[in-house]
């Protein structure tokens, strides 16, 4: 049983391989190759695991390897003694949530990979593109498969520095590398959050996770393992750990949720994204890929903490609602093919947490987990198109159905998918209607209320904002520029369309797997395992295997549906003429929120700021302290031009007097050394 | 057979290997003399003893536990009692290679060539044996390892009021420093390869500047680590007033003036602190197991002055300019030994003799050095992002990172500090690598202003891949020596100062921003047409960076191996900490 399980260690190992065996490839496109391969590869082997993982019944199985282990901490000053042991280790947890999501990583970075490789044939970056995305996968593999917060932050960091990467993919282009590195700043104050919540986490509850009894083959508990948390948590919230109390727990929840929600974009900590659009579109959803898995993650990692803070799973649910409805409001208002799916992201993002906050567990994972594939259909649809059109503008794109027409497929089931049919809305909101808050947590009907209505316009907007992109693109005819013949527009090479299309196809897996209600059954002798998402992955102890929501599923249906009715009429080109009014009214809106968001003007204003502070500060060194060292440093100037005068040549004396030093000094050591320094005699 | 066996045994010990070739050897010695195996046998344990009585746990009220100190007069215990000569060859070697290049002509390429061959191989063979002791000692791990791994110990000067020892000695500290000591003047020998003028003059005062640091890193007598400390001085003054840019003649006489002062400072403290320790020694082990303890005033006067001595050199806000002047107005080799060993020498100091000696003091006064280390932090890292002068720009950089050090001496416990040095090194070899690299870049350029780089990536990928290295280890991305670092710093610091811990983990992503923005600013963009002829790193730059950048991934990865040895050198320092709440 345990040889399968640690099979995991390949799944996590074998695309680092894969970033050696790349740079070992003797051309750009072997190097490609290879990458691919060993994505491939590790895919297959988690599919593996992920089939087993299913089909057998097993407790979480963790395989862990110490990273360091320091045996004493003691000395602090404040009187505050740390806990007894600081072991720190990484290895890999096997359970459903960490088998599902490291297939859905290597899925989705097997097809990015797939579609860079023919949309970067030639290109300068070319074999860094593909180290670089072996490496993000490596990072988000790591936290996917951690055993503890300490490995999570390591996978969490991994991926930040190759995001940040794959954004300055066209560094050459000085705007591009600019907005690349604001947005690895930005992320490194998620990264901060994360670290400050890990060690706050080893602050409050090291000295009571050290003194549990361990687990065999080992001296010491994990003070940051999920396993060992998870009671810990607990206790806190009941007063049984000595220092922590509701404050305690509420600063290290609210640290973890500030990290996620950064790194998951959510409006207005969407900035960091927004600056990684000049990426190549493989790249871009990669980087998409890396915002939502990491955020949906932790929040469910550390879900138990989220539930025993008071008042967290309130602040979550109305934070996420207000996130979603913002991103789904900006990428309505938005013309750029790119941003539209930043804002998607961000507006999937906000779901996420809304559901979380609901106590909808499996539901907001689904929604990662659906909304992640769905995000790279976007991206490279994207990608495809504005390669198509030469144009990242959507008023540029038209008549895709005839000209695009697998592209333009690609794009319709995206809308649609994203729209409702994934089950991602329904999921949000039901988890809503049921707010199924596990005991410990506890959300007001009013709080239940402003959600799910938050929950209802996103719904709306994300139903306008996929289908305007849709119908645009697919309908009409292109805009006429110049330098662009429309007559030579053609769908771009096979397989960049076909890559779009089967990750389509994971969309619609990925769905199926969504519907409730579906447990396992037998089929004659053979049982077969129930292929529900909630049935497989779930909070707490018990399977929670959600039944249908008929209300909500009801609602879902009518918003897309009309929704899609509205969105024919207003953007179809058909029907352009009649909605021309109204169209207006959107477009005057529109064109208010289309530009910059303020949190990225700020961005913008924001190093401005501190180099001014550090600019007086500068100036306050030269004009202040440099004068003060200086006169004492004149005097040993005065000293030694006075040497000069007497001899002519300072460096001669300062070199003779120096050496003399030493020789003297070497002289007496050595003679110490033997024990016979003359002057020991007594 | 027997005679080369105790040969071979004969070399182990002298190597300082005895526990771990003991164990290789025993078997074949017992098989070929029984007489001679036992001999082996009784050595073995006794070098390996210190280990058992470590503490696995100190308790925060637990009474000092101070380990015993040595035997003045006999060098460290081997099989056949042979003197260990490894630290004084780490030392001297460089000294000796030193006096014999004074001696030598330079008028012919030749001549010149021989004289950066005997530097560098003096330097080499310094890091060789340091390496050997290094990777040693982690093989061994905390098991196995003594709190002294290596100890030279004899009387030097005894008819004063107080004994003057020779005490050399090297704990799990002083390895990782002496690895990044050696490391970085290797490095920066390599990079002089290619001089062709007042080649002596260049190496000969690095040879003792090296002697200079490694002598003081391995000192354990106050008296001999002021004599070695102050021996930088020279060295420093003529490597910064030949050899730097512009403006150096200022810098050299400040650089030179503040190694001046602070010896001035430690001895004073130094000597107060023996004269009143009442043990009649300057050794710090004596003096760690006085009985009758310092008058207080006596013992904060000396806390101060000891601090003061290194705040000098440590680029603390505010009486760090001096040094970061030197750092940017000399050659890129001497700005990376300053940035990358002599500040870290300071901040090793303030561990290991401002927090050794003075625990109550330092306890005392966290809240004073907390204040100063918040504010150097903020200070550093926007001093940074104003910079216009690339190097200035990195020596900036310094400032920030001594600053978390500060930090953790302010809020002292084992994992703090176990962060502190693990951040001296890390940062010691980030410095070194980035002010390398600007020599790189101004010797393809002849410019060093920031708006006036730009484009380089696309000519020099492999300078521009070493400096986004340098820059995510000194931002502390995972898997590189900054991210242990910062993890076990920050924890250890959180615990007792949280706000501070909060303000400077804050400054570390602004220090982020201005790394990336050197990076952005000089490789990125477009390629600017006078650049356009711009060489990539040559064999001989590739010699000298990459072993930097195999150290930083090296500490990043191994930092489980590491660590435990640092901690070994912390067991002191830690017990007198915990006696003194």
């Amino acid at each position: 049983l345990t040889v399968i399980l640690n099979l995991s260690w390949a799944i996590v190992l074998l695309p680092l391989v894969g970033v050696g065996a790349s740079f070992l490839a003797e051309s750009p496109r072997r190097a490609a190759q290879t990458g691919v391969f060993f994505t491939a590869f590790a895919l297959a082997v988690a599919v593996v695991v992920l089939v087993f993982r299913l089909t057998h019944q097993i407790p979480v199985y963790e395989s862990t390897e110490t990273f360091w282990d320091l045996p004493s901490t003691s000395g602090s000053t404040a009187g505050q003694p740390i806990a007894g042991e600081f072991p720190v280790l990484w290895g890999i947890r096997v359970d459903p949530l960490s088998v599902t999501f490291m297939a859905s990583v290597l899925f989705l970075s097997l097809i990015a990979q797939v579609h860079a490789l023919a949309s970067l044939r030639g290109d300068a970056g070319l074999r860094r593109f593909f180290w670089v995305a072996e490496v993000l996968t490596v990072g988000l593999l790591a936290l996917v498969a951690s055993p503890n917060l300490f490995q999570f932050w390591l996978g969490w960091g991994v991926a930040g520095v190759a995001a940040w990467m794959l954004a300055a993919h066209h560094w050459q282009h000085g705007a591009s590398a600019a907005l690349a590195t604001r947005a690895f700043v930005l992320l490194r104050v998620a990264d901060l959050a994360l670290l400050l919540g890990l060690i706050m986490t080893f602050t409050k509850f090291g000295l009571a996770v050290s003194q549990q009894p361990a687990p065999n083959g080992r001296t010491t508990n994990d003070p940051f393992s999920f396993s060992v948390l998870t009671p810990e948590w607990h206790l806190g919230h009941i007063g049984a750990v000595n220092g922590v109390g509701a404050r305690s727990l509420v600063v290290i929840a609210v640290l973890f949720v500030v990290a996620a929600t950064i790194r998951a974009a959510l409006g207005p900590l969407h900035v960091w994204l927004s600056g990684t659009l000049d990426a190549p579109a493989a790249g871009l959803a990669l980087i998409a890929v890396s915002a939502l898995v990491p955020a949906a993650l932790l929040l469910a990692r550390v879900y138990p903490l989220l539930i025993e803070a008071p008042h967290l799973l309130t602040v979550l649910g109305l934070v996420g609602a207000a996130g979603a409805v913002a991103g789904a409001a900006l990428a309505l208002a938005q013309r750029d093919l790119f941003r539209i799916g930043l804002f998607a992201v961000s507006s999937q993002a906000g779901l996420i947490l809304a559901t979380l906050g609901m106590g909808g567990y499996s539901p907001a994972l689904f929604i990662a987990f659906t909304g992640s594939i769905l995000t790279v259909v976007y991206f490279l649809a994207a990608g495809n198109l504005s390669r198509g059109f030469r144009s990242r503008e959507v008023g540029d794109c038209g008549g895709g159905r005839q000209r695009m027409p697998r592209t333009t497929l690609a794009l319709g089931g995206w809308a649609l998918g994203i729209s409702g049919l994934s089950l991602n809305t329904y999921s949000a909101l039901s988890a809503t209607f049921r707010n199924t808050v596990p005991p410990g947590g506890g959300v007001s009907h009013l709080t239940q209320t402003l959600v799910a209505l938050g929950v209802l316009v996103t719904m709306a907007l994300t139903v306008l904002y996929a289908f305007r992109v849709y119908y645009v693109v697919a309908t009409g005819e292109p805009a006429r520029r110049r330098g662009f013949d429309v007559s030579r527009l053609r769908e771009v090479a096979p397989q960049l369309s076909t890559t779009v299309l089967v990750a389509l196809g994971g969309a619609a897996a990925a769905t199926l797997v969504g519907i409730p209600g579906v447990s396992a059954f037998r089929v004659g002798a053979t049982r077969v395992p129930g292929l529900t998402f909630s049935h497989f992955i779930f909070y707490g102890p018990f399977r929670q295997q959600l039944a249908l929501d008929f209300t909500a599923l009801a609602i879902a249906a009518i918003v897309c549906g009309g929704g899609a009715v509205v969105a024919w009429w207003l953007f179809s080109a058909g029907r352009r003429a009649s909605s021309a009014s109204v169209r207006a009214r959107f477009a005057s809106a529109g064109t208010a929120l289309a530009g910059p968001t303020p949190a990225e003007r700020f961005a913008e204003v924001l190093p401005a700021g501190f180099v001014a502070a550090g600019t007086t500060l500068d100036r306050f060194d030269h004009d202040v302290l440099d004068p003060l060292s200086t006169a004492v440093g004149d005097s040993v100037d005065m000293l030694s031009a006075m040497l000069a005068r007497l001899r002519g040549a300072r460096v001669g004396i300062a070199t003779a007097a120096g050496l003399g030093v030493i020789a003297i000094l070497l002289a007496a050591t050595v003679l110490a050394a033997i024990g016979h320094f003359p002057v020991t005699v007594r | 057979m027997s005679a080369t066996l105790q040969a071979l045994w004969s070399v182990a010990s002298t190597v300082q290997q005895a526990p771990r070739v003991a164990s290789l050897v025993q078997p074949l010695l017992t098989a070929v003399s029984p007489s001679l195996a036992t001999t082996a046998a009784t050595s073995a344990p006794a070098s390996a003893a210190p280990s058992a009585s470590l503490p696995a746990v100190v308790a925060p009220t637990a009474v000092p536990t101070v380990p015993a100190t040595p035997t003045p007069s006999t060098t460290t215990t081997s099989g056949l009692d042979l003197p260990s000569v490894l630290l004084s060859t780490v030392v001297f070697a460089t000294t000796v290679a030193a006096l014999a290049i004074v001696f030598m002509p330079e008028r012919t390429a030749e001549q010149r060539s021989r004289i950066r061959s005997i530097a560098l191989s003096a330097s080499a063979g310094a890091l060789l044996l340091t390496l050997v002791t290094m990777g040693s000692a982690v093989s061994l791990g905390v098991a196995a390892t003594p709190d002294q791994l290596h100890e030279e110990n004899a009387t030097w000067i005894s008819h004063f009021t107080f004994a003057i020892h020779y005490h050399l000695s090297a704990d799990g500290i002083t390895l990782s420093l002496l690895v990044l000591s050696t490391l970085v003047f290797t490095s920066v020998f390599l990079a002089a390869w290619k001089r062709q003028q007042r080649v002596r003059l260049y190496c000969g005062p690095l040879l003792l500047l090296e002697t200079a640091v490694n002598g003081a890193l391995c000192s354990t007598d106050l008296v001999l680590f002021v004599m070695f400390f102050a021996m930088q001085a020279v060295p420093l003054y003529l490597l910064v007033r030949c050899f730097g840019a512009p403006g150096r003649e200022r810098a050299a006489a400040r650089a030179g003036i503040a190694v001046l002062v602070s010896s001035a400072l430690l001895l004073v403290g130094f000597l107060l602190v023996i004269v009143h320790g009442g043990v009649h020694s300057s050794d710090l082990s004596d003096l760690a197991n006085a009985t009758s303890p310092i008058p207080d005033a006596v013992a904060t006067a000396s806390f101060w002055l000891v601090f003061g001595a290194f705040a000098i050199g440590f680029f603390i806000v505010p009486v760090h300019t001096g040094v970061l002047d030197a750092t940017a107005t000399a050659s890129s080799g001497v700005s990376a030994v300053i940035a990358g060993v002599l500040v870290r020498l300071c901040g090793y100091g303030v561990i290991r003799f401002a927090l050794g000696l003075f625990p109550a003091q330092a306890h005392r006064y966290g809240p004073a050095l907390m204040v100063l280390a918040v504010l150097s932090a903020v200070w550093g890292v926007l001093v940074t992002l104003a910079q216009r002068n690339l190097r200035r720009m990195v020596a900036g950089l310094s400032i920030g990172q001594m600053s978390l050090v500060l930090l953790a001496v302010a809020a002292p416990n084992t994992i703090s500090l176990d962060g502190a040095v693990l951040q001296l090194v890390a940062g010691g070899l980030s410095s070194a690598l980035l002010l390398l690299l600007c020599g790189a870049i101004e010797g393809r350029t002849r410019s060093v202003p920031l708006d006036r780089l730009g484009g380089l990536g696309a000519q020099a990928p492999r300078l521009g891949g070493f400096w986004i290295v340098a820059c995510l280890s000194a931002l502390g991305a995972p898997l590189l020596a900054g991210f242990s670092a910062e993890l076990m710093l920050f924890t250890g610091t959180f615990a007792v100062h949280p706000y501070a811990t909060v303000f400077v983990m804050a400054s570390t992503a602004v220090s982020t921003a201005a790394l990336l923005w050197s990076a952005q600013r000089v490789f990125m963009g477009p390629i600017r047409e006078e650049y356009g002829r711009v060489r990539d790193a040559t064999a001989l730059e590739l010699s000298y960076l990459w072993p930097l950048v195999v150290f930083l991934i090296a500490f990043g990865v191994l930092a489980g191996r590491v660590v435990p040895v640092i901690g070994t050198g912390l067991t002191r320092i830690a017990a007198a900490l915990g006696g003194a709440r």
